[in-house]
């Protein structure tokens, strides 16, 4: 994907993170977590947030 | 629901008992005794605290130890990390570390491992078998080490979701394996294909057959065959592409009905002139559960072999740049959805969101897809065809290296101030890791042997060229294409102290 320009921080029902391009529509089923900013800014944002990777319906046992 | 492996070998011990699962030279064993053996190891690591969520490392050969550890890891609910015993213990001990791993199977005492838990304890006889315990099909099965470009290697953790739904497709779409056949074990304990192969035959009432220890070079893979009656094997594409055209027949003769490949690009003649055997090329990277698209070789593939089409419940997508599907016929990277996406990077959550990324095209909501960084393109009849790799990461003898890891490792060698490795497919000897270094010149065995403690054997650099400073580019990185280019006289190691004198 293309490294340049500003990117959201996305998240899931799941509570899974990503990244997409600030502009673009949005996948349904994603929403966006602050601000846009360039990449390397959100996936550090992301390493300090998502801090337990297993889905959340499996952390829940539902 | 698709039921996990466990589910699936479990059926097989309570139906039919007597069937072989495993085999070696010296002995076999039933899926009775096999089901006990396993059943009791899994029952030690459930009293040390293992179970779904947890991580339960495995440092042993290939062998029927390594087998039974496997298995037994699963059965306790926990996910199996596979380590090399050959590996530098530094590395080793990094990642049971960063994976928060606290219990080890090991095959043999390890002077790094004290507290690990023998495979073969005979106190095991003793132990109670464990009640079943049930894993969801999102809790880890196993998580597999790749090389990271970061310069820490990074950890892949699979969930059951997708190692089930590839073990059914293979059993009920693939026929890769069928209760009759007799699977040879071939590769690593390490590279995911190996949970494949040798679980597919246990979920299904097939016999897995464990070569003798060491190299298995092609001779010795025939000799094997022969020997354990094996009926269905995996060949790297490395090694088949070459070699296929002669060493099939001589498969076919000895009763082999399927040839599994995969691991790099297949490239060669005469994979469907041995009637009846077939070769079935499988692709994917380890972040989308082993292998989710299949090809079948026949009189039609060309040399340059297609990777196939995608199992059940996996879809693939051709994208450009921008995230747009592309035509079909023209190339884009190829993105991996549905069953079988990883859980992600363990302990990087800022490296899995750069790969998994939003799927837009998804019918579900709030789903991933999985940017591969192969370049690929499909074509009208359906059939994907491999064009190469979107970035820097390289296979080396059938191992995934990123190029990243060894340039970090070579940065840590004292004297060096720059470094930048390349694999050069026109190295004398053939395809190799080059090493290009700025800083004060060590002597190769002192950097090898350094390198020897950090990484794995492939990916320490065959050649080391020293240069002035490393070339760089306009946008001011390391000029890769220049050093591609340079002339291999000049960057054989044993020329270079002329050329340092001048």
């Amino acid at each position: 994907m293309f490294d340049d320009g500003e990117f959201h921080v996305v998240v899931n029902d799941e509570e899974q993170y990503s990244i997409w391009p600030a502009g673009r529509d949005l996948p349904a089923g994603w929403r966006p977590v602050g601000s846009p900013a360039p990449k390397a800014e959100c996936l550090a944002r992301i390493d300090v947030n998502w801090t337990d990777m297993r889905p959340r319906s499996l952390r829940e046992g539902t | 629901m698709t039921p996990t492996v466990c589910d699936l070998f479990e059926r097989q011990v309570r139906e039919r008992p007597d069937a072989t699962a495993v085999r070696t030279s010296g002995r076999s064993w039933t899926y009775a005794e096999f089901g006990r053996t396993t059943a009791r190891l899994a029952a030690r690591l459930r009293r040390g605290g293992a179970g779904p969520g947890g991580i339960v490392g495995l440092v042993a050969p290939r062998g029927p130890q390594a087998l039974t550890g496997i298995v037994a890891i699963l059965r306790s609910g926990a996910a199996c990390l596979p380590l090399d015993p050959d590996d530098p213990p530094l590395r080793n001990r990094e990642i049971l570390d960063g994976t928060r791993c606290r219990q080890v199977l090991v095959a043999a005492p390890a002077g790094w491992l004290p507290g690990a838990q023998l495979i073969d304890d005979p106190t095991l006889e003793d132990e109670e078998e464990a009640p079943p315990v049930a894993p969801d099909p999102l809790d880890l099965a196993y998580a597999i080490t790749t090389s990271g470009s970061t310069g820490r290697p990074k950890v892949v953790g699979v969930p059951h979701e997708g190692l089930s739904n590839l073990v059914m497709a293979s059993i009920e779409d693939l026929d890769l394996v069928r209760p009759d056949d007799v699977m040879l074990w071939t590769l690593a304990v390490t590279v995911d294909s190996t949970m494949h192969d040798v679980l597919m035959p246990l979920c299904c009432g097939g016999c897995v057959a464990v070569p003798d220890p060491g190299e298995l070079p092609a001779a010795g893979m025939l000799r094997a065959v022969r020997a354990l009656g094996a009926t269905v094997l995996e060949i790297p594409a490395a090694v088949l592409g070459p070699y296929g055209g002669s060493l099939l027949p001589r498969l076919a003769e000895a009763g082999v009905r399927l040839v599994i490949t995969g691991g790099s690009q297949l490239d060669g003649p005469g994979l469907a002139d041995a009637d009846p055997l077939v070769v079935r090329n499988g692709y994917g990277p380890t972040e989308t559960s082993v292998a989710p698209l299949w090809y079948r070789c026949d009189k039609s593939t060309p040399r340059w072999v297609p990777i196939g089409r995608p199992i059940r419940g996996v879809r693939a997508y051709v994208l450009d740049e921008e995230l747009n599907p592309v035509p079909d016929g023209a190339a884009g990277q190829l993105y991996i959805a549905g069953a079988g996406l990883a859980r992600g990077y363990l302990g990087l959550p800022g490296r899995t969101a750069a790969a998994f990324l939003p799927d837009p095209f998804s019918d579900v909501p709030g789903r991933r897809m999985y940017a591969t960084g192969d370049r690929v393109r499909r074509q009208p009849d359906g059939e994907y065809v491999f064009l190469g790799r979107a970035d820097d990461q390289v296979k080396v003898s059938g191992f995934r290296v990123e190029i990243g890891e060894v340039e970090h490792a070579l940065r840590g060698c004292p004297g060096v101030a720059d470094a930048a490795v390349l694999l050069r497919r026109d190295a004398p000897g053939g395809a190799a890791l080059v090493a290009f270094l700025a800083g004060t010149p060590l002597p190769d065995e002192e950097i090898s042997d350094r390198l020897r403690d950090r990484l794995p054997r492939h990916m320490v650099p065959r050649f080391h060229v020293w240069l002035d400073r490393l070339p760089l580019n306009r946008p001011g990185k390391i000029d890769r294409a220049a050093l591609a280019e340079m002339p291999f006289a000049e960057t054989r190691a044993d020329r270079r102290r002329t050329d340092d004198v001048t």
